[in-house]
């Protein structure tokens, strides 16, 4: 019985520092690749503190080993754009202009009904009040709204790390040659670009290594 | 980034474990066949007194590795080897050669799957 006490306390706290040091802090914000080392902590962690006769080091390596290597796993997207689309896929735009791509939500699995309950969840009721609507790469629905009167555009993504919105750069009307064009105008090529947004009146150019550092983790 | 540099050392702190783990495991296991192997020489030359006294040793380096190797296999595995060595020593008479070469070979075998248990790859 000691030994059961003493196991739960040493992976509780080791899956806590694992998951903790992940840096994630919730679920909903976890990418796949996160979402599954997180279920095989759990489930490491509960085997051994379930099965007294397995040895403590056969749960703590393997917790510590998929802590370790998904860190790592994330460093290498961070570096590799192409390796986080396909580790991460890519978002999906799902409403333009208020007007549903049925294509899209065929290809993600996702119904209507789905769809309205994840716009309802944003306080939107009509998807004709929807500029942009995309699903994430984790799932979620992230939406732009129709400005009101007064009210500004939003900015919508078009270039961010190298990655191209097409679709947003179609939906501005505006192409390729115009993207190369206002890059060249402000001296800078597309793998120095962190992020640019835009809308139809204005444009946000923010370039690498000038952006603000984050706060701290 | 200072999370890569965690990830970097708890991989390296991991990798450490293993290989200590494996290396005392090895050492252990190495050591208790050896002295069953000195004790069975010992039988097999009649000399019962410096066998049992060898089965005992070797009983006894089982017994206080197993508060570490715990850590490493499974615990019934070790009771085993615990349970074996330590009737070892009885059989170590001359009217009971042939049973303290089955028992002998048993417990060599069973340090062998711990040794498996451990260190196979798959």
């Amino acid at each position: 019985m000691l030994s059961a006490v003493t196991r739960t306390c040493v992976i509780y706290l080791i899956a806590i520092a694992a998951l903790r040091l992940m840096g994630k802090r919730q679920l909903a914000e976890l990418q796949p690749s996160e979402l599954v080392t997180t279920f095989l902590i759990s489930n490491v962690a509960s085997i051994c503190i379930e099965e007294p006769e397995l040895p403590l080091l056969s749960s703590l390596i393997p917790i510590l080993l998929l802590c370790s290597l998904e860190i790592l796993n994330s460093t290498l997207a961070w570096y590799f754009p192409p390796y986080a689309r396909l580790l991460f896929g890519k978002p999906i735009t799902v409403i333009r202009n208020g007007e549903i791509d049925e294509t899209a939500l065929s290809h993600l699995r996702i119904t209507p009904n789905d769809l309205a309950e994840s716009l309802r969840g944003v306080e939107i009721f009509s998807p004709e009040e929807v500029l942009w609507g995309v699903v994430e790469s984790n799932g979620s629905l992230s939406v732009a709204k129709k400005p009101q009167e007064n009210q500004p555009e939003p900015l919508l993504p078009i270039l961010i790390d190298r990655h191209l919105y097409g679709d947003n750069l179609r939906a501005l009307h505006h192409d390729e040659a115009w993207l190369t064009r206002l890059l060249s105008q402000s001296g800078l090529q597309k793998n120095e670009v962190l992020a640019l947004l835009a809308s139809n009146t204005q444009t946000l150019l923010i370039p690498k290594k000038t952006a603000q550092k984050g706060g701290p983790n | 980034m200072k999370r890569n540099l965690y990830a970097v050392l708890l991989l390296a702190g991991v990798t450490l474990t293993v290989l200590l783990s494996g290396g005392f495991l090895s050492k252990s296991t190495e050591r208790i066949l050896d002295q069953l192997d000195t004790a069975y020489q010992y039988a097999q030359a009649g000399r019962y007194a410096d066998a049992e006294d060898s089965y005992r040793e070797a009983a006894k380096t089982c017994n206080q590795d197993s508060h570490l190797l715990y850590l490493m296999v499974r615990r019934s595995l070790l009771d085993e080897i615990n349970e074996s060595l330590a009737i070892l020593e009885h059989y170590a008479q001359k009217d009971n050669f042939a049973d303290l070469s089955v028992e002998t070979a048993r417990v060599t075998e069973q340090l062998h799957q711990l040794q498996d248990s451990f260190l196979a790859a798959f």
